[in-house]
């Protein structure tokens, strides 16, 4: 179990590296500079200087070594436009992102796999082609343009919601407060995942339902709701879990789009910024971050594979 | 003689107090925030560090700058400094502060903070925004606690003035002088900056918003406001929702938005003219245009005035004079418009060589009149002007190519290494002394290599002067040899709005960055 | 596993599989009519230069903004150019992105997916270890840099993407392999003498092909959002090129004046990618009963 999980870490560290090599090599490759310095009434002895003190006037090679011995030991760097550690930078908006981030996931879990329950359950019913239908929808629909449309609708319109920040400024922490600001872009956020986990709980609940030991299992007269709720339960979350682990990067990046509509203030608009701004150590470090957190997550889910069904093994 | 300024331009404002429809409330309540949108994180709140848009506003409201250019008049006028002198060769300026004025943190403002901030300019290492504006100085001296004395090696009468354009805000010595670099001072850098300006910070949440509160020993009087709330909104369009729906109370606003507050009673709009300009610009190192006669045909190739109205509709205008109206003091050369005249162009360009071929398109010794338009992405005024040009250029038989490029890659790239054909640029002239910079051969902003002995020698003329007459004489005198040599197409002056909520009051008829340093004055009705 | 008993099924007939194709189509009536849908709008893309339809970069500030009419189905935009011929250029533009894209993931995906299958051992262990670390990667933001640095050409566009989205089809083509490579009739090729490059071209990864059609058809329209997603950030691909993406980004500032013009390609790529995501689902019941209930 140790030696699985130390092997799928420094594969992820492996995998990592090359990435982040490339994109640091692509980035310094291209024309042009950091966007601080891409104002045009910036004097060019002024932008000089800029550069001397940030080590942009070193040879990429030079650039690239010096960064990567900083990563490797566990320094993200600092931004180049803010000046700051990136990893302060992270860490101060890390809660936002991980608050947006599970509520969202738990929107996805509550209303994904119940429904894709329900669906499976009386399957071709008008419940099951309705909510198919929504799920369709959900998976094909750009996801800025229903965030915009639901601002319209609550915020300036009906007036019920506001429409973008995360707190009410000036007044003390609530959690009605904090909740006002949450739903549309957790909702939003949460579209498209909870249609794909509604359909693949459907499909792996079917598929479950349709394997030999449930069918011995009501052969031997456990009534259907026992053979829903354990049988079934165990060997169709399985999958499910898999998807849950693979949509956790989503939810990062997806909430890029949506945190800059909303002005939420996580890692996702940070990253819209720094890329735009051309940042490289920003971007770069929030990339590490975030892929860090990925793997380890995903490893706990693995882990947790094991203790729902013991037969699964690690090589 | 002592030359003294304080007086004329505190005479001037009354003049314009009294004149305009822009009258100031200056016995306003009390009371109330008010919340202004950032596009993005401010990247140093310390203003003399090279920074952004973001900086520049919320820097401007803790900060004291010696001179302000006061929002409603756009005159230059005394701030941090009660006056100022000049002597008579205007190489020696000297600021006397007003007394008594202290830090957020309780201790007193003197001369020997305003000598530090002007060396920390200088520093190289500093890499100030502002340190080519005192190349020329040679020395800052303190003469007692409230004066200091800067010495120039070279007559320059818009010192001063610079002064008040942002990135010379005075910062404190006691508390900076500790640190080997300014950079190193991150807490100050990021949340917790100590200024002397009419509000502090009382809580940073970069990334965020960023609550300031009213400094109640600011110099020149208790902000009206109790405080102002700065959160970071990055969509332009959000912007305005946010408005809609009472979270912000001012934001900028493009033409295609106005319909969506116009009829709103809760909110107001405030028009002005923004001293600035679009523009295209071409590259004179490129043969195809150092011919005059080439870009006044192509200027009459494009229907200026109906692009205009699309792109901005009954905001801002168009004419030849590369100086802005809103500039009231300045004559404007009696120059003609370049009306739209596809025909003329046409006649012109053949006068040059230019014909068109077989297939329509110019063309002279076999080579065909091709270019391309170089525009930066983000401005949706220059994007959809980058394409209306396209097709005015591409209707009288030019082969043009639009190019969107990101500013920070090839848009920059190609302005700093001067290889651009063509290129769309907007271009503030707050000051007089910016003109000098865009238009002279080896002005600093002069990335289209245009150089005109004579505009050189009137500029020059014009900098070792600050008798107001005589520089509105030069300078109406430079306006005709720019027309006649143009250094680029004026698209549109711009006239920009802004929109906030209708209970706020003494919102300048300015760009919000600008009005910061008069944000004391802001108030809230009850 | 069962699997590994079954005989190979035989390759069906080319004209039993379109027939089970169409039915599985009738039975799904959303799938029904996005195919009717999407087969409309490319004919008319096809017919557009015969279609009496102005030309969709062509500017007309005499005419902005213009309700629809004769001469303008859909009315004009802000700079009065044709919307109706926008939506087809436009739709030309992200449809075109979104099967190159979607084919280059497939492309790069098949070629890892198939060695790492076929071959097994260490090269599988090494393929799917990077491909499992790289889902692991919020490669969205290094679409993002590379997207805002080099430009958001078509070509950077599906480069960057078919670059950063490969991972899903390779493992599925892993596992279609895996199952297939254990079947009698590879072995049998492999004992006539099949060399591996034959082997895995021309016996393995025709098996696979169902699973590679259904991997595109659901690619192209995620790849039509992220793009649309892109140009909401000001990273899409660059005016004066029309795409749905950028025409739904530059009607946002015409929201309280022209809404429509905001509904048309927001309706598009909604239409779109609903039809490639349920044809993705009907191909699959139609070309490969056994991948029917599980996802994708």
């Amino acid at each position: 179990m140790t030696e699985y999980a130390i092997k799928q870490l420094l594969a992820g560290v492996a995998v990592l590296f090359v990435v982040v090599t490339a994109t640091f090599f692509l980035i310094q490759a291209a024309p042009g500079r950091l966007s601080i310095l891409a104002d045009p009434t910036l004097d060019p002895s002024v932008a000089a200087a800029i550069e001397r003190r940030l080590g942009l006037d070193q040879p990429v090679a030079v650039q690239y070594v010096r960064w990567m011995s900083n990563i490797a030991q566990g320094d993200l760097g600092r931004s180049l436009v803010f000046n700051r550690p990136v990893m302060q930078m992270i860490v101060e908006r890390l809660p936002a992102t991980l608050l947006l981030g599970f509520t969202a996931l738990l929107i996805t879990v509550l209303v994904g796999i119940p429904s894709g329950i329900v669906a499976a359950r009386w399957p071709n019913s008008l419940l099951d082609q309705a909510l198919s239908f929504a799920s369709i929808l959900g998976l094909a629909t750009p996801n800025f343009w229903l965030g915009i449309l639901l601002i319209i609708l609550f915020s300036v319109q009906l007036g019920w919601l506001p429409g973008a920040g995360m707190q009410t400024i000036g007044q003390p922490f609530s959690v009605l407060d904090r909740l006002s600001y949450l739903v549309l872009p957790a909702v939003v956020l949460a579209t498209s995942t909870t249609a794909e986990l509604m359909r693949y709980t459907r499909s792996s609940w079917l598929e479950a339902i349709n394997q030999d030991f449930v069918r011995t299992a009501r052969s031997k007269g456990l009534v259907e709701s026992r053979v829903h709720g354990k049988h079934i339960m165990k060997n169709a979350l399985i999958p499910v879990l898999t998807i849950l682990g693979l949509t956790l990067p989503r939810l990062v990046g997806g909430a890029a789009i949506i945190e800059s509509l909303f002005s939420w203030p996580g890692i996702g608009s940070m990253a819209v910024n720094a890329a735009i701004g051309r940042d490289t150590p920003l971007i770069l470090g929030t990339t590490i971050f975030v892929a860090v957190a990925v793997i380890v997550s995903n490893l706990l889910i693995d882990l947790l594979y094991g203790a729902i069904d013991p037969r699964i093994r690690f090589d | 003689m002592v030359r003294r300024f304080s007086h004329l331009l505190a005479a001037l404002a009354v003049t314009f107090a009294l004149s305009g429809a822009w009258a100031q409330n200056l016995d306003a309540p009390r009371g109330g925030v008010v919340q202004i949108p950032l596009a993005t994180t401010p990247g140093s709140l310390m203003p003399i560090l090279p920074s952004e848009l973001a900086s520049a506003i919320i820097n401007w409201t803790m900060f004291s700058p010696l001179t302000a250019v006061n929002p409603w008049t756009n005159e230059v006028e005394p701030y941090l400094a009660e006056r100022y002198d000049a002597n008579e060769d205007l190489t020696v300026w000297t600021f006397y502060l007003h007394q008594g004025v202290t830090w957020h943190d309780g201790e007193p403002l003197t001369a020997e903070d305003v000598k530090f901030t002007f060396d920390a300019i200088r520093d190289p290492e500093t890499a100030a925004t502002t340190a080519p504006d005192f190349r020329g100085v040679v020395d800052v001296e303190v003469v007692d606690t409230y004066t200091v004395r800067v010495t120039l090696e070279a007559s320059d009468g818009f010192f001063a003035d610079r002064l008040s354009l942002g990135g010379n805000e005075i910062i404190p010595k006691h508390i900076l002088e500790g640190f080997d670099s300014l950079y190193d001072a991150t807490e100050f850098i990021t949340r917790a900056p100590i200024g002397s300006g009419p509000f502090k910070m009382r809580n940073a949440s970069p990334g965020n918003f960023y609550e300031l509160v009213a400094n109640e020993d600011f110099f020149l009087g208790r902000p009206f406001l109790d405080g102002l709330t700065f959160r970071v909104v990055p969509d332009g369009n959000t912007r305005v929702t946010q408005l809609l729906t009472r979270q912000l109370d001012w934001v900028d606003l493009e033409a295609p938005q106005l319909p969506s507050v116009r009829n709103n009673p809760n909110i107001a709009v405030t028009t002005f003219d923004s001293l600035g300009y679009q523009l295209f610009a071409w590259n004179l190192r490129n043969p195809l245009f150092q011919d005059p006669r080439v870009r006044i045909a192509m200027t009459h190739a494009v229907d200026r005035r109906a692009m205009a109205n699309t792109v901005s509709p009954g905001l801002g205008y168009v004419d030849d004079v590369f100086i802005p109206a809103g500039v009231e003091w300045v004559a404007r050369p009696d120059v003609e418009y370049r009306e739209y005249d596809p025909e003329l162009a046409l006649q012109i360009l053949a006068e040059v060589g230019w014909t068109p071929n077989a297939d329509g398109i110019l063309e002279r010794d076999g080579e065909t009149f091709s270019f391309y338009i170089l525009v930066d992405r983000g401005d949706v005024q220059r994007e959809q002007m980058g394409l209306i040009l396209q097709q005015y250029f591409t209707d009288i038989g030019m082969d043009v190519e639009y190019i969107l490029a990101e500013r920070g890659g090839r848009w920059l790239e190609e302005t700093q290494q001067r290889t651009f054909d063509t290129r769309l640029a907007a271009f503030p002239l707050p000051n007089l002394d910016w003109a000098q910079r865009l238009y002279t051969c080896n002005g600093p902003f002069n990335s289209q290599s245009y150089c005109n002995e004579e505009v050189d020698r009137i500029f020059r003329a014009v900098l070792s002067t600050i008798d107001r007459e005589e520089q509105s004489r030069l300078l109406t005198e430079v306006g005709y040899v720019l027309h006649a040599d143009p250094p680029n197409m004026v698209l549109l002056w711009r006239d920009r709005m802004t929109a906030h909520a209708a209970d706020v009051g003494n919102i300048p008829p300015n760009n919000i960055k600008d009005s910061m340093p008069f944000s004391h004055l802001l108030y809230r009705q009850r | 596993m069962a699997v590994a008993t079954t005989t190979p099924r035989r390759p069906r007939g080319r004209r039993t599989q379109w027939q089970v194709f169409l039915s599985a189509l009738y039975r799904n009536k959303l799938a029904l009519f996005g195919v009717v849908f999407m087969i409309t709008l490319l004919l008319t893309m096809a017919a557009s230069p015969w279609l009496p339809i102005p030309s969709p970069t062509r500017i007309n500030l005499a005419a902005t903004f213009q309700p629809p009419s004769a001469a303008h189905w859909l009315g004009t935009d802000e700079n009065g150019r044709d919307v109706f011929a926008r939506l087809l250029a436009g739709g030309r533009v992200s449809i075109a992105v979104g099967f190159a894209a979607a084919l280059l993931t497939v492309v790069i995906g098949s070629a890892l997916g198939v060695l790492a299958g076929y071959f097994g051992g260490l090269t599988d262990r090494v393929i799917m270890r990077f491909t499992d670390g790289l889902l692991s990667v919020p490669v969205f933001f290094l679409l993002l840099a590379v997207v805002a640095i080099w430009g958001s050409s078509i070509t950077v566009l599906v480069v960057a993407l078919g670059f950063t989205r490969w991972m899903g089809p390779a493992r599925l083509i892993r596992g279609e392999i895996l199952r297939f490579k254990a079947m009698e009739y590879a072995t049998a090729a492999r004992a006539l003498g099949a060399g591996h490059l034959r082997l895995m071209v021309r016996h393995l990864l025709p098996q696979a092909m169902p699973a590679l059609i259904v991997a595109t058809s659901i690619g192209v329209g995620n790849v039509m959002l992220i793009e649309a997603g892109l140009s909401f950030l000001g990273l899409g691909i660059a005016p004066p090129t029309p795409s749905w993406g950028n025409m739904l980004t530059a009607s946002q500032f015409y929201m309280w004046t022209a809404p429509h013009l905001a509904v048309y390609p927001g309706v598009m790529i909604l239409l779109s990618v609903m039809t490639f995501n349920t044809l993705g689902d009907v191909l699959r019941d139609a070309l490969d009963p056994r991948l029917r209930s599980s996802g994708s």
